[in-house]
C-alpha cells in the first residue's frame, strides 16, 4: 500500500477490534490483516501499548493445555475510541475533500 | 532458523528492558507460534519466514518501549512540572565551580604530561637521527681510512653499519609507536563525540516535545532513557529505509507501466 499506517491508527484500530469482544492475539492480528497490510510483528507493540495506556486489559484463559491471552477493552479504552472514530471522521472528511473535489473542481471548470 | 533460536535472539535484543517487558514479548510470540501452528494453517518455517528477523523486531519493541517511557511521563507532568533538567544544568556549573581548585590544576598537569611525551618523542628522533649521522659518519671514515689501516678501517665502517641499521630500526619503532597513539586518541575523541552527539539528539527531541524529567530520582534511568531514545531514532531510521515494497509500487507505477 502507498499510505504508511501510523501507530495512532494501528491503536485506533486494534481497539475497534476489541470493541466487539474479548479475544486473543492471533484472531487481532489475522482481523487487521484482512483489512491492512501490516506485517506480523506490528501488532505486539500495539498491544502492548494500549495494555500500559489502560486502554485495554489482558487475562490469560486455559486453552489446549496452554494459556492463551485474551485482551478486552476498558471503559478508558472504549473513550479513547470514541474520540478517535471522532478524529477519523473529521481526518477522512477532510482527506476526501481534497481528493475526491480536485477531480470535480476538473469538471466544473 | 528454529522456534527456539528465534526466542532466544528476541530474548537477547530485549534484554535491556525491565524482565517483565521480555517475559510479556516471550509469550506474546510463544503463544502466536502456538495458535498458528494449531491453527494447521503454517508451519514453523513459514511463520519464522514470515516473522523476520527477530533483532528486529526486538528493535521495534525496545522503540516502542521508549517512547512509551516518554509518553508515561508526559501524562505523570500533569500539577507540578519540576524541571529537573534544568536543575541538572546549574548543577554542572555548580559542580564547575565547586571542583575548580582540584579540576585546575588536573588541567594544567595533564597539559604538561601531554608536552612531556611530545618532548620525549622529539628527544628521541633528534637522538636517532644523530646516532643515523654518526653511523653514517663511521662508515665513510672507515672506507677512506681503510687505504692505511685495512682491519681498523673494516672494524670502524662495520661499526658504522651497525649503529646505522639500529637507529633506522629505532625510528620505524618511533614512527609506528608515535602513530599508533595519536590513531587511539583519534579514536577516543569520536567516541566521546559520538555519545555526545546522541546524547545530543535525545535533548533535542525531548525538548521538542515540551518534554520534562519527571519523578526520575535515579541517574541510571536518565542514561537509560538517552540510550532507549537513541534505539528508538535507529529504529526509526531503520523502518524508514524498510518499505521498499511501497517505493516499488510507487515507482513502478510512475516508470514501468
Amino acid at each position: 500500500m502507498a499510505f504508511k499506517i501510523e501507530s495512532s491508527l494501528l491503536d485506533a484500530c486494534a481497539l475497534a477490534i476489541l470493541k466487539r469482544g474479548d479475544t486473543y492475539g492471533y484472531e487481532i492480528t489475522q482481523e487487521m490483516k484482512s483489512a491492512i497490510v501490516i506485517s506480523e510483528s506490528t501488532l505486539y507493540p500495539v498491544l502492548r501499548r494500549l495494555q500500559k495506556e489502560g486502554l485495554c486489559r489482558t487475562y490469560d484463559q486455559p486453552y489446549q493445555g496452554r494459556n492463551r491471552r485474551y485482551y478486552s477493552i476498558t471503559e478508558k479504552g472504549e473513550a479513547q475510541l470514541l474520540e478517535y472514530r471522532k478524529q477519523w471522521n473529521d481526518y477522512k472528511t477532510a482527506i476526501e475533500k481534497l481528493m475526491v473535489e480536485d477531480e470535480r473542481g476538473g469538471e466544473n471548470d | 532458523m528454529t522456534r527456539q533460536e528465534f526466542i532466544i535472539t528476541l530474548r537477547e535484543g530485549l534484554r535491556k528492558l525491565p524482565p517483565e517487558e521480555i517475559v510479556a514479548a516471550t509469550e506474546f510470540y510463544e503463544e502466536y507460534f502456538d495458535e498458528v501452528l494449531e491453527s494447521g494453517e503454517k508451519t514453523e518455517e513459514e511463520i519464522l519466514d514470515e516473522l523476520g528477523s527477530p533483532k528486529r523486531i526486538a528493535t521495534q519493541i525496545r522503540a516502542d518501549y521508549a517512547a512509551r517511557l516518554l509518553d508515561g511521563d508526559e501524562t505523570l507532568l500533569g500539577e507540578k512540572p519540576t524541571t529537573k533538567k534544568k536543575l541538572s544544568a546549574a548543577w554542572w556549573v555548580i559542580i564547575g565551580i565547586v571542583s575548580a581548585p582540584v579540576s585546575i590544576p588536573l588541567a594544567i598537569c595533564a597539559f604538561w604530561v601531554l608536552f612531556g611525551a611530545a618532548c620525549v618523542v622529539v628527544g628521541l628522533a633528534v637522538g636517532i637521527i644523530g646516532s643515523a649521522v654518526a653511523g653514517l659518519g663511521c662508515v665513510v671514515f672507515g672506507a677512506v681510512s681503510m687505504a692505511d689501516a685495512v682491519s681498523s678501517g673494516i672494524m670502524v665502517t662495520g661499526i658504522g653499519l651497525i649503529v646505522l641499521a639500529a637507529s633506522v630500526a629505532a625510528g620505524a619503532g618511533l614512527f609506528i609507536g608515535v602513530r599508533a597513539a595519536v590513531i587511539a586518541i583519534a579514536k577516543a575523541i569520536r567516541r566521546g563525540r559520538e555519545k555526545h552527539r546522541i546524547r545530543k539528539l535525545a535533548e533535542d527531541k525531548s525538548a521538542r516535545e515540551d518534554w520534562v524529567y519527571v519523578n526520575r530520582p535515579d541517574e541510571d534511568e536518565e542514561a537509560f532513557i538517552r540510550e532507549m531514545e537513541a534505539d528508538a531514532a535507529e529504529a526509526e531510521a531503520a523502518i524508514e529505509i524498510e518499505p521498499e515494497a511501497d517505493q516499488m509500487l510507487l515507482t513502478g507505477g510512475e516508470g514501468n507501466e
